[in-house]
């Protein structure tokens, strides 16, 4: 199976903004591999980068970005691609959910037109045939009443519903690969529920890779086949979700793991937090960029960055001069 | 003694065209100096009404709001300038409740020029790196502007900016839901710690039922404009005695556990809440009488209350399976 070519495959990426003041490197030497099919959770603290991973991908990086090193999907390399191909292969190969819920629904634009005018700028359809496609979407993505929000606008839509219809968009012409940067934040648990499930029965269904940025590690464990942790713009830790939020190998990742508040965990204690903060966009350490905050830190952490290395056989690998002991 | 706060069958209706959305029905609650209280529903249950109720950003339809024992319906401008200083607020969107064009400082700065003017600049600086040390971003960040943060960044900084004029109570509405989580774990740490030390009182409205376990003495569970259950925290989500608290339960993500799929729906439409318990269009328990009854929230020991016809049989206790 390892031999099987990646949808996409990503090498030394490095994202910066060179007109900040300070310059910002958002990203830096980001490698990852994803197979058809699977699906891989982004997860990391505010302002580690994963917004603008999950935007560099498909050639959405803000005006002002420098993007490096490689990104090729489907063997395509896509840094340096003109803006027409990327636009071209944004939709039909690549859908996209940005984090911003509004960004994605025209509020002038009747639903059913939306979902029409995507598919028709991708694939050769008539009216009739694009108005069908875009009724069995929104079946899909399970909107009650599909043929009535058709004529609907976004503004008549409750949130949930929304998010169901920007996922149908993104959608609708067929793309193997999903971006959805925090698909769930600001909705509703119940609706979050949902849109949780719909994710999983659209994945099994479609045959589809996701890309999942979320902030919360047992969705990332709910969703996701593989996981890649950033902390300060670089990778730390990835591998398969399940081993990797079960026995992180990453001080990193286990603290993070730790400040996640449960239903079960014991009150009346502070919840586990990590001390200080990530270092100032535009700051770069020599060393490793969460030694200032790592219980295991030594002189070494300080002085020399560590490179992402493999510590189990199953594929998981971490940036760490000292990994911690498998459980 | 007087409560900070207190609510009085407060109810809220919108005219919406030609019709009328009651987004608040009968609401009581006594908010007690330091508490913190946690308001839990989805949306069009009518938590930000509530919150914009007691923050004077809308006049109650039927009902009182009282601030330390005085209706805010009669309060005069010098009693409304006090009370933006003891009462104050963190929204939802953090990015959008900055000015862009202000500095990180500057935007801290605007309430303690409003509310302390008798403070020097290098006071008033001195106060500014201090909390935004204690928000977790440090000093070195006064200096940068909104569109260079991310967004959980700009939420320290909406943060550090309703409690530089030190309140009695901070309305926070969904304050976590753009928040990485170590980040939630150090802001519900900062607010347990500020509450312990300052006596400042919290209503956080949150979707996140783990934070608001930890954050919050009590919880007031809503509705379709209804109260379902009031309880202290930890009893409401360890043996809840409402089935709306229990689908709430069910729908958090669990790690090891795949995602499950609900069957209750989305919520009622807010403009036809259904005849008798709101609820019984989603309820797995629903029988004939919660169609013509409304439940009464009815006291269920000595610190809780329930609104359901059925809760002494137990039905919400059993999670869903899966
Ligand atoms: N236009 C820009 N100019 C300069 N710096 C930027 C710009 N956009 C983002 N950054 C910086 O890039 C870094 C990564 O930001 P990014 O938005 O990817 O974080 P994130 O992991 O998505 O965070 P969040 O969880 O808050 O969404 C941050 O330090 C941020 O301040
Ligand atoms: S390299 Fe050193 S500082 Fe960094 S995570 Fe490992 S032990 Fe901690
Ligand atoms: S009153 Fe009836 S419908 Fe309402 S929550 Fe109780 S059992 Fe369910
Ligand atoms: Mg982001």
């Amino acid at each position: 199976m390892s031999a099987e070519a990646p949808l996409l495959a990503v090498l030394g990426v490095g994202v910066s903004f060179p007109g900040a003041r300070p310059p910002v490197r958002a990203l830096a030497d980001v490698e990852l591999r994803l197979l058809a099919g699977r699906s891989l959770g982004l997860v990391g603290e505010s302002g580690a980068g994963k917004s603008q991973l999950a935007l560099a991908i498909p050639g959405l990086s803000a005006p002002g970005a420098v993007v490096e090193g490689s990104i090729r999907f489907c063997g395509e390399e896509l840094i340096n691609a003109s803006p027409a191909r990327l636009r071209a292969l944004r939709g039909r190969h690549i859908g996209f959910i940005a984090q911003d819920p509004q960004a994605a629904l025209a509020p002038h634009l009747k639903v059913g037109t939306q979902l029409t005018e995507t598919l028709r700028s991708h694939h050769a359809l008539d009216a009739r045939a694009a108005r069908a496609a875009a009724l069995q979407m929104l079946e899909r993505v399970q909107v009650p009443a599909p043929a009535a929000r058709l004529g609907q606008y976004p503004h008549e839509l409750s949130g949930g519903l929304r998010q169901r219809v920007s996922i149908a968009i993104a959608l609708i012409a067929s793309p193997s690969l999903l971006i959805a940067d925090e698909p769930t934040t600001a909705l509703d648990v119940t609706v979050e529920a949902g849109i949780r499930a719909l994710f999983l029965k659209l994945r099994q269904e479609l045959k589809l890779a996701l890309v999942l940025v979320s902030h919360d590690l047992a969705v990332v464990g709910g969703l996701c086949d593989e996981i890649l942790v950033l902390y300060a713009g670089r990778v730390v830790e990835s591998g398969p979700a399940a081993a990797v939020l079960k026995d992180p190998r990453h001080h990193y990742t286990a603290a993070l793991a730790a400040a996640s508040a449960t239903l079960e965990a014991p009150l009346g204690l502070p919840l586990a937090t990590i001390a200080g903060s990530q270092p100032a966009p535009g700051v770069e350490l020599a060393g490793c960029a969460f030694a200032p905050r790592c219980p295991a830190a030594a002189a070494r952490c300080h002085a020399e960055r560590p490179p992402l290395a493999s510590v189990a056989a199953g594929g998981a690998r971490v940036a760490c001069h000292f990994p911690r002991a498998s459980a | 003694m007087t409560a900070l706060l207190n609510v009085r069958n407060l109810g809220v209706v919108y005219p919406d065209g030609g019709r009328r959305l009651r987004a608040l029905d009968g609401i009581e609650l006594a908010l007690e100096a330091g508490e913190a209280l946690g308001i839990v529903g989805e949306s069009g249950s009518g938590k930000s009404t509530l919150a914009r109720a007691i923050l004077k950003l809308i006049a109650p339809t039927t009902g009182a709001i009282e601030w330390l024992g005085r209706d805010i319906a009669a309060f005069t401008a010098a009693d409304l300038t006090r009370l933006r200083r003891d009462l104050t607020v963190v929204f939802q969107d953090p990015v959008a409740s900055l000015d862009p064009r202000l500095s990180v400082a500057d935007s801290i700065a605007e309430p303690l020029i409003v509310h302390a003017p008798a403070l020097t600049a290098p006071q008033r600086s001195r106060r500014i790196d201090a909390m935004l040390e204690q928000v977790g971003l440090g000093s070195g960040y006064g200096a940068r502007y909104p569109h260079e943060l991310s967004g959980g960044q700009c939420q320290r900084v909406a943060i550090a900016r309703a409690m530089i004029t030190g309140p009695k109570l901070v309305v926070c509405d969904e304050p976590f839901s753009a928040l990485d989580v170590s980040v939630q774990a150090q802001i519900v740490n900062l607010f347990a710690e500020l509450r312990r030390e300052t006596g400042t009182a919290l209503l956080v409205i949150s979707h996140n039922l783990a934070l608001v376990r930890h954050l919050c003495s009590r919880v007031m569970v809503l509705y379709l404009g209804r109260v379902m259950e009031i309880a202290p925290a930890e009893d409401a989500f360890g043996a809840p005695l409402h089935p709306y608290t229990r689908l709430l339960l069910d729908a958090v993500p669990r790690l090891g556990h795949p995602p499950l799929a609900l069957e209750a729906g989305e919520s009622a439409s807010p403009f036809e809440p259904p005849s008798g318990c709101v609820f019984r269009t989603r309820c797995r328990h629903a029988i004939g009488r919660c169609a013509v009854e409304r439940p009464p929230l009815a006291a269920a020991g000595s610190t809780r209350a329930v609104a359901c016809l059925r809760a002494g049989e137990g039905v919400a206790r059993a999670a869903r399976a899966g």
